[in-house]
């Protein structure tokens, strides 16, 4: 399995260089520039032209694709247009309360999905599984601000028992476990929407799949041998069912790493879901990439990461 | 692999969807110049409790921590001369000073200078400085420091772009391009005075001049295209009322009292620039988390009939207009500007989309300024006859479609907006509904903000467009209405008299000898219709009743926040 994920890492950086070709050029075929957006009537069209020399707008598209890679490759993902800071910095700043936020999500949905996916699919049909079906298509479809503002109404609002928005209370400086149960408070209602989203899906595929595997050979032969039904479910078929739902956690690796830009921005967390959102807006093109490199390097991780489950959660599959 | 490629290119072009989605969102308004001063009348209404200054007057309590609500993440470039947008403008008003500052009736008064004079040729402006400031490193303000800051936001190598405002200082020009070592009009005349001497008179040189002073020890032998590193940009010392503390990105700022500011210590203790969103702004204020916002007339349901808040509306400095280009062969005709003005209900615009919390206005000088003269303008009152009748003087027939026709072609012209904000969006369908009205017909486009101005600033295609400038308090409109560059190039419309008078207006000091100037040019505009000018947006903020002190008046609730104080107990309404 070493040398096939050794194979694998291999073939992204072709991959990867790739993507950062396309991404480079779609982001520039982008209407104006960084300085297109700024109606400020100050500003002469001497002082835009000396901007736009400055900022190296005025090199043709393959030189500044060679200064940029060549930049990365050195380790330097540029200094940011709007912000004038590193790029590297930014980004750094942000993936923390990113990645913190998006676990979270993932423990939540998890957590309400699978055990609300098995349910229905062994009590298939009755009363318990059009609830839990329900549940889902709920989860699913409520959009998230919807949510969220319900959400903040109830616990933050009204009930006053937990904060309306931000990643800490501002001004007070916790340090240690102080500072932990503070995050925590503030992490609480933005992983619950994100994880409710996501488990409506994680239910729905660990429902069919566990019929589905319910049916299979290795299953009937494991209730021939006379195990109890327990161990038939638990131990057989939901290792064998969980794979498609390893799938869809592993793809939805980047989404949580810039996708919760609505979250994001109605409970004030700093991620890196508006820092993107903002780098688009402005046409800040190094943070731009950035942004997209990440994403990129994230779904490849994050298909790799879905093949490597395969292999941990189901003894049938041998990766070469 | 496949696959992989083939997710990876969705991602990217979702990517870039996202990107024109969000001008569905978000930017508009806010990227234009922040205004500096809010004008004119104002109306306090505090509701529920009595008037404060009816209430016997108790001494100001000390300490506590204000709360403000900011909407958008500062880029935390704290330097006054590199600030790009009104995010980091608010936290930088605290921190910094500037020699003038407005008055009650948004006159220049002195604030870092405690005199100042004008020669009688009115080219020469002599700053007396305040003896008793200090930077909030505890070094001196002196002459050197509003030289520094000069020559600074001049050189030829700064990055910032505010220099077009500052060329009518003597050998300016020369310096910026640097073509001369130093800048003959600015000249320090002792550790408190200094003198700015102009090429020409040029009025709009006092706001220029109002800019936050920075401190040269700090600076001293940064390279100017550097300055943007220094640690002083991230973590600003300035002169102001409130100390900087620190910036948690895309969290808060905070600030501390500056116990040495020079119109005594401020009672508060502490600020807090908060990030909220902007849709939970009311109920945070409500909840006593936020103590003060800027509202949108729609959270004043939420809040006004609580009677738990002070609510002060100010009239804006910003209008917003439709674009018009008058290199289109019909668009030129001015018949066809006044029909078009004379076909769009304005005024239901104010009373529906702002609920009243605004004014319509039917030129560049707006109702609120000093300026403004209401004789012989034309209120182009809703009256689609009248727009009818225009139409047809210069030629218009209706078609069998119902739709007007001139020389066999349909009246049918496209009208670009960005998304963003939301009133003007809602604004575009009504413009197409009161157009069809009369014939004619009016496609909408709505763009992403960068992608309507490139189209509509750089290459000039569009027939209308919907966009809105935020103006200093002062009449002189800056570029926007010259040929000369961009700004005004891009209606393709000019005018003799134009230039000319704004060329007047400039060259004036007095405000009495400057108002029938900007008169007779607010006539001509109003005539002649380079814009459809179409209403004013009220700026609205409100302040939880814990904040004391309050003077409100043309500038706003926050002025003198160096005198408020917090009374205790947060109080939670609901």
């Amino acid at each position: 399995m070493a040398a096939y994920l050794a194979r694998r890492l291999l073939a992204a950086v072709p991959l990867l260089l790739g993507t950062t070709v396309i991404c480079f050029l779609l982001l520039h075929l982008a209407p104006g520039d960084p300085l297109s957006g700024r109606l400020d009537p100050r500003l002469r069209p001497a002082d835009l032209a000396r901007a736009r020399r400055d900022l190296g707008l005025d090199r043709p598209l393959p030189v500044r694709y060679v200064k940029w890679l060549t930049g990365v490759l050195r380790g330097d993902l540029g200094t940011s247009l709007r912000f004038r800071r590193p790029v590297a910095q930014l980004v750094a700043e942000r993936l923390g309360p990113t990645a913190a936020l998006a676990l979270a999500a993932e423990a939540v949905a998890l957590a309400v999905g699978v055990p609300l996916g098995v349910l229905a699919a062994v009590h298939r049909g009755t009363w318990a599984d059009h609830l839990a079906s329900l549940g889902a298509l709920a989860g699913l479809s409520v959009p998230p601000f919807l949510f969220g503002l319900v959400l903040l109404r109830t616990f933050a609002l009204q009930g006053g028992w937990l904060p309306t928005g931000g990643m800490v209370t501002p001004g007070l400086h916790l340090r240690g476990a102080a500072w932990l149960a503070d995050v925590l408070r503030h992490m609480l209602l933005p992983a619950l929407v994100l994880g409710v989203m996501s488990a409506g899906a994680v239910m729905r595929y660990m429902r069919a799949s566990l019929l589905d595997v319910l049916q299979q050979d290795y299953v009937r032969t494991a209730r021939a041998k006379g195990l109890a039904e327990r161990v038939v479910l638990y131990r057989h078929a939901l290792r064998g069912a969980l794979l498609p739902v390893i799938t869809l956690l592993g793809l939805s690796l980047p989404d949580l790493a810039g996708g919760a830009v609505i979250t994001e921005t109605l409970f004030q967390w700093p991620g890196l879901g508006r820092l993107g959102y903002t780098a688009l807006l402005e046409r800040d093109y190094p943070l731009q990439m950035a942004f997209l490199l990440l994403t990129a390097t994230l779904t490849i991780l994050g298909n790799l990461l879905a093949d490597a489950g395969y292999a941990l959660a189901d003894p049938r599959v041998r990766l070469e | 692999m496949n696959a992989v490629l083939r997710r990876l290119v969705a991602a990217a072009g979702l990517v870039l969807l996202l990107a024109f989605l969000a001008g569905a969102l978000t930017g508009g308004g806010g990227r234009l110049r922040p205004t500096p001063a809010a004008p004119g009348p104002a109306a306090l209404r505090p509701s529920g409790r009595p008037d404060p200054e009816a209430a016997p007057a108790r001494r100001p309590l000390d300490g506590g921590v204000l709360n403000l609500a900011l909407y958008a993440a500062p880029r935390g470039l704290f330097h006054p001369l590199l600030a790009e947008d009104a995010y980091d403008g608010a936290v930088l008003g605290l921190v910094f000073r500037g020699l003038l500052t407005r008055g009650p009736q948004l006159e220049w008064q002195p604030e870092l200078a405690r005199s100042f004079t004008i020669s009688p040729d009115l080219r020469t402006i002599t700053f007396q400085l305040r003896p008793d400031v200090r930077w909030h490193d505890g070094r001196p303000f002196t002459a050197r420091d509003v030289a520094f800051t000069l020559r600074t936001l001049l050189h030829p190598r700064f990055p910032g772009l505010q220099a077009s405002g500052y060329l009518a200082i003597q050998g300016a020009p020369a310096y910026h391009q640097g073509q001369a070592p130093d800048i003959a009009g600015i000249r320090v005349l002792g550790d408190h005075e200094v003198a700015i001497t102009l090429e020409e008179p040029y009025a709009p040189i006092l706001e220029a001049l109002a800019v936050p002073i920075i401190p040269e020890h700090v600076f001293a032998g940064v390279p100017p295209e550097r300055m943007a590193e220094h640690p002083a940009t991230a973590r600003p010392i300035g002169t102001g009322p409130f100390r900087f503390v620190r910036y948690v990105a895309d969290q808060y700022v905070e600030l501390e009292r500056n116990p040495f500011f020079y119109r005594g210590r401020p009672p508060i203790a502490r600020v807090i620039y908060r990030l909220v969103s902007q849709d939970m702004a009311a109920a945070q204020l409500l909840a006593g988390e936020v103590d003060y916002m800027l509202a949108r007339p729609e959270d004043l349901d939420l809040l006004g009939d609580r009677g738990g808040v002070v609510v002060h509306e100010t009239p804006g400095w910003g209008y917003q207009f439709v674009g018009v280009n008058h290199r289109h062969p019909w668009l030129g005709d001015r018949r066809v500007r006044q029909a078009l003005m004379y076909a769009i209900d304005r005024q239901s615009m104010v009373d529906q989309l702002l609920a009243g919390h605004g004014t319509v206005v039917n030129g560049p000088v707006l109702p609120g300024s000093w300026a403004y003269d209401p004789a012989r303008l034309n209120p182009y009152p809703y009256d689609p006859g009248q727009a009818r009748r225009l139409l047809a003087a210069a030629g218009f027939r209706p078609g069998r479609d119902g739709w007007l026709e001139k020389d066999g072609q349909r009246f049918e012209i496209s009208l670009r907006y960005p998304g963003g904000n939301k009133v003007r969006e809602l604004s575009a369908p009504l413009i197409q509904a009161n157009l069809q009205q009369v014939g004619v017909k009016v496609n909408l486009e709505m763009l992403e903000f960068t992608t309507l101005s490139r189209l509509v600033f750089e290459e000039n295609r569009f027939d209308l467009f919907l966009l809105a400038w935020a103006m200093a308090p002062d009449p002189d409109p800056g570029p926007i209405f010259l040929p000369d560059n961009k700004w005004g190039r891009a209606t393709g419309w000019n005018h003799p008299e134009n230039t000319a008078l704004l060329q007047q207006g400039v060259r004036r000091m007095k405000r009495g000898e400057r108002r029938p100037v900007y008169a007779a040019w607010n006539r001509l505009l109003n005539a002649e219709l380079p814009y459809l000018f179409l209403y004013s947006q009220n700026e609205i903020e409100v302040a939880s009743l814990r904040l004391q002190g309050l003077r409100p008046d043309g500038r706003g609730l926050l002025w003198n926040i160096h005198e408020l104080w917090l009374d205790r107990a947060p109080a939670r309404l609901r």
